[in-house]
């Protein structure tokens, strides 16, 4: 049952680095001067030693990173995602190629930064990541996910990139839930006609039109991804042989990120697949909520594309 | 061993590494020559003089070569320090070698840091040095920078956050050979006056003679204690120094080395073929 409050998923960041930092003595938190907007600030007040501040220094800060990790150090990068991955991709590109591990978080990701425009809104981040060997790709979905997914992964050997949404959303899982890195979770398993696979800001939307596909009597199942990488392969494998049509939704371009990851694996099989995203144009200066609608990634759009393709 | 001795024994080798350096360039048939030897007396002073360098000993300091490209310089130094044997050198740049074209961390354990991208260098050695600040370690960062590194605006954000993290345990050496790839470091992009510069946002700064190894010890001897900032000395020297032809000469920046301009080279070393 979901829980209707609606919390943005950035919301929890500032709390869970605060309860990693109490176990791991080691972490460290990099600032680029969006502190406020990153929820980095309860972190500041609580380990002013532990809270790196680098101003609009994204490229350097990765590079610092990547130093303070070589020297034994478990740092956190946060930013928007336009900067965390799409300002510092070569310097990311030099940290995965030596094997020096720790985590990137992008938070605003695609729509979800609506008003400051098409300058900002980062719709490439899953393709420019995914891209990489040795980064792994990760899209939690609601607070409580979010905040397992950075208690996993912090720390952990890879490097890492963690896609955290700005726009509240509902609380869909428990307080305990488990992150597993690469496997994706069923939050609807009711047949096979038609299959929705969703990155973390769009699970929501994609669970909604698949209630009302459902209704329709089609049988309907919906997943959670998880991980863009690691990618669940074997489960998409197997759903693409099951189903009569595997729908993919991002808040993403549909090139090089959850639709093309997909696309890369069905192509192996055979299957049809309907890629639901950004068709490859830049946004504009608007309310998420109506980007969401002109680009056909709120739930009643996602619904009417899916019948027109079923 | 005083100072002055240290730096004669440290004089003597020099025409050797320049020849390992030669060699492999000469064997890969690429490479960086020019600026592997204008910069091998400064990797020689860090590593073999100065001493404090043992990659396999947590407590030793770290060493960044910024200037990745500069990598036969340091393999040359490695074999020095007995880390690789001699004939491995002739593997540099080849399939399945140890010796990738820029240092690599993964392939070859006495690499500390990987470098080759211009710019990230000194980002990396001042986390580095934040990192051992953190832990109130006494290990110490050196970062060898070249001409490229300066016109990377990535550098000039790691001047500004070393000064404000007062990183006293980050030395810096530029290997300022006045010359990039495609000619006068001027020309292609004026950041002069440098030192002034690199002074005004809060470094220490000490411009000396890069080739000069008596200098390069005295000045690190000088400021290895009471600094409450980073340390950044400019190291004049000569592109391809030691070898005639190759002397201040842009194109040898990046090129093959051919078997009788390598003979030539290696007899002016004073060093037999």
């Amino acid at each position: 049952m979901i829980d209707t409050r609606l919390i943005a998923p950035r919301d929890i960041i500032g709390k869970t680095l605060l309860q990693i930092a109490d176990e791991d003595k080691t972490l460290l938190v990099l600032d680029c001067d969006l502190g406020r907007s990153t929820r980095l600030s309860s972190f500041e007040q609580k380990f002013p030693s532990r809270f790196i501040q680098l101003g609009s220094q994204e490229q350097n800060a990765l590079s610092v990173a990547t130093g303070l990790s070589i020297a034994g150090y478990h740092p956190v990068l946060v930013s928007f995602t336009m900067f965390s991955i799409g300002l510092p991709w070569t310097q990311i590109r030099m940290a995965a190629y030596a094997h020096v591990p720790f985590t990137i978080i992008g938070t605003h990701p695609g729509f979800d930064i609506g008003p400051d425009g098409g300058t900002h809104q980062m719709l490439e981040d899953l393709a420019l990541a995914r891209v990489i060997p040795w980064l792994d790709v990760h899209t939690p979905s609601d607070i409580h996910e979010t905040s397992s997914a950075m208690r996993t992964l912090i720390g952990n050997d890879k490097l890492n990139y963690i896609r955290i949404g700005r726009q509240p959303v509902p609380v869909y899982y428990p307080a305990d839930v488990k992150f597993t890195p690469g496997r994706a979770d069923f939050w609807m398993d009711k047949g096979r006609d038609v299959v929705l696979i969703a990155d973390g800001s769009m699970i929501f939307n994609a669970y909604e039109a698949a209630r009302m596909l459902a209704e329709k009597g089609m049988g309907i199942s919906v997943v959670n991804i998880r991980s863009i990488k690691p990618l669940d392969e074997d489960l998409i494998l197997q759903l693409s042989k099951e189903s009569k049509l595997i729908v993919t939704i991002e808040n993403h371009s549909i090139y090089g990120g959850l639709g093309g990851a997909v696309a890369e694996l069905v192509s192996t099989v055979g299957g049809r697949l309907l890629r639901i995203g950004s068709q490859d144009k830049f946004g504009e200066s608007a309310s998420t909520d109506e980007l969401r609608v002109k680009h056909g990634l709120d739930s009643n759009n996602i619904y009417l594309n899916i019948l027109k393709n079923v | 061993m005083e100072l002055t001795e240290l730096a004669k024994t440290l004089e003597k080798r020099a025409p050797v590494l320049r020849g390992r350096i030669l060699r492999m360039i000469n064997s890969a048939h690429a490479g960086h020559p020019g600026g592997s030897l204008s910069v091998i007396d400064m990797i020689q002073t860090v590593l073999v003089g100065w001493g404090h360098f043992d990659p396999t000993d947590h407590n030793k300091d770290w060493f960044v070569l910024g200037k990745g490209h500069a990598a036969p310089a340091f393999y040359s130094v490695l074999v020095e320090l007995g880390y690789l044997p001699e004939d491995e050198l002739l593997t540099y740049r080849k399939l399945g070698s140890r010796l990738q074209g820029h240092p690599d961390r993964n392939k070859l354990p006495f690499v500390q840091v990987n470098t080759g991208h211009l710019g990230q260098g000194l980002s990396l050695g001042v986390g580095l040095a934040l990192a051992e600040r953190l832990r109130s370690s006494n290990k110490k960062v050196y970062v060898i920078l070249g001409n490229g590194d300066l016109n990377e605006g990535q550098t000039w954000e790691a001047i500004q956050s070393a000064a404000k993290f007062s990183l006293s345990n980050l030395i810096i050496f530029l290997d300022e050979n006045k010359l990039t790839q495609e000619g006068i470091a001027t020309d292609i992009m004026n950041v002069y006056p440098l030192s002034q510069k690199i002074e005004n946002f809060g470094w220490t700064v000490k411009d000396i003679d890069g080739h000069n190894y008596l200098e390069m010890l005295c000045s690190l001897n000088n400021f290895k204690s009471n600094q409450s900032g980073p340390i950044w000395f400019t190291c004049n020297t000569i592109k391809g120094k030691g070898v005639s032809f190759m002397e201040n000469v842009p194109q040898w920046h990046s090129a093959d080395l051919p078997d009788d301009l390598l003979k030539k080279a290696l007899q002016e070393l004073g060093l037999s073929e």
